[in-house]
């Protein structure tokens, strides 16, 4: 039986990609938008998770929630699969097109077959700026 | 369905129509909200000149600003408005259908809102 992953580590960035040689490079890791005017869309926003402590099948979404808890968007249609308890498999994903309603404070989370991830949401603080 | 598939050190690799293929660069996708989905059924459909979203307190308003549009394009406007209803349960929305003119407050719409189609 499948149980849900542990999420060793979530983080943000400008651009997540693989090398040839399978190395994950997150360049850019942040935790703050900052835009001249709201609301706005950010246009292209890495994500990175590295998982642990499962073994399966999972259907992976994400989700943008404001500090009130509102559903804001969403990402889905994502199956990993995880061979083997043992090993912790990181994923890159690079989403286009955020919107961003106001400055502020939100959080990204993630969902293994519908259910929240074991493990910490990004807090990411929206404000404005130049 | 694309399906990620990552073991060990080896490149991740992608399942793709039953063919698997190495990923040399991350899986692309695209942030969903109503509008957003909408805007993309709507694309390319005459007469469909703008889509807007706007967060309002309790719901997303969606506007489609429509401009010599047809009925079978006011209809599929509808079809797809009805669809997000399912894919979206969890978002409150609406969907407001203006005409071109003065009462659409293009000026109004632009500033409080994200601007997501603009064929104009």
């Amino acid at each position: 039986m499948s149980s849900s992953p542990e999420v060793k580590s979530f983080l943000l960035a400008d651009n997540v990609f693989q090398d040839a040689q399978g190395k994950w490079c997150i360049i850019g890791a942040f935790d703050r938008i900052v835009a001249a005017k709201f609301p706005c869309k950010h246009p292209a926003l890495g994500l990175f998770f590295k998982v642990a402590d499962a073994v399966g099948e999972f259907d992976v979404s994400v989700e943008f929630h404001d500090s009130a808890g509102r559903k804001l968007s969403q990402i889905e249609g994502l199956r990993v699969r995880i061979p083997d308890r043992l090993s912790e498999p990181g994923f890159g994903l690079t989403a286009y097109d955020l919107p961003i309603p106001k400055a502020g404070t939100y959080y990204v989370r993630l969902f293994f077959n519908r259910a929240p991830a074991r493990g910490q949401d990004i807090r990411l603080e929206a404000s404005h700026g130049g | 369905m694309v399906e990620i598939i990552r073991e060990g050190a080896a490149p991740a690799r992608a399942v793709v129509s039953g063919r698997t293929v190495v990923m040399s660069r991350t899986r692309r996708v695209v942030w969903e909200t109503p509008g957003l989905v909408l805007a993309d059924q709507v694309k390319g459909l005459p007469g469909v000149l703008y889509v807007f979203e706007r967060l309002d307190p309790d719901r997303y308003a969606v506007f489609v600003v429509l401009q010599g549009a047809d009925e079978s394009a006011l209809d599929a406007v509808f079809d797809a408005e009805r669809e997000l209803y399912e894919r979206f349960p969890a978002i409150p929305f609406d969907v407001r259908v203006l005409s071109h003119g003065e009462r659409a407050g293009l000026e109004g719409l632009r500033s409080s809102s994200v601007v997501l189609l603009d064929r104009a």
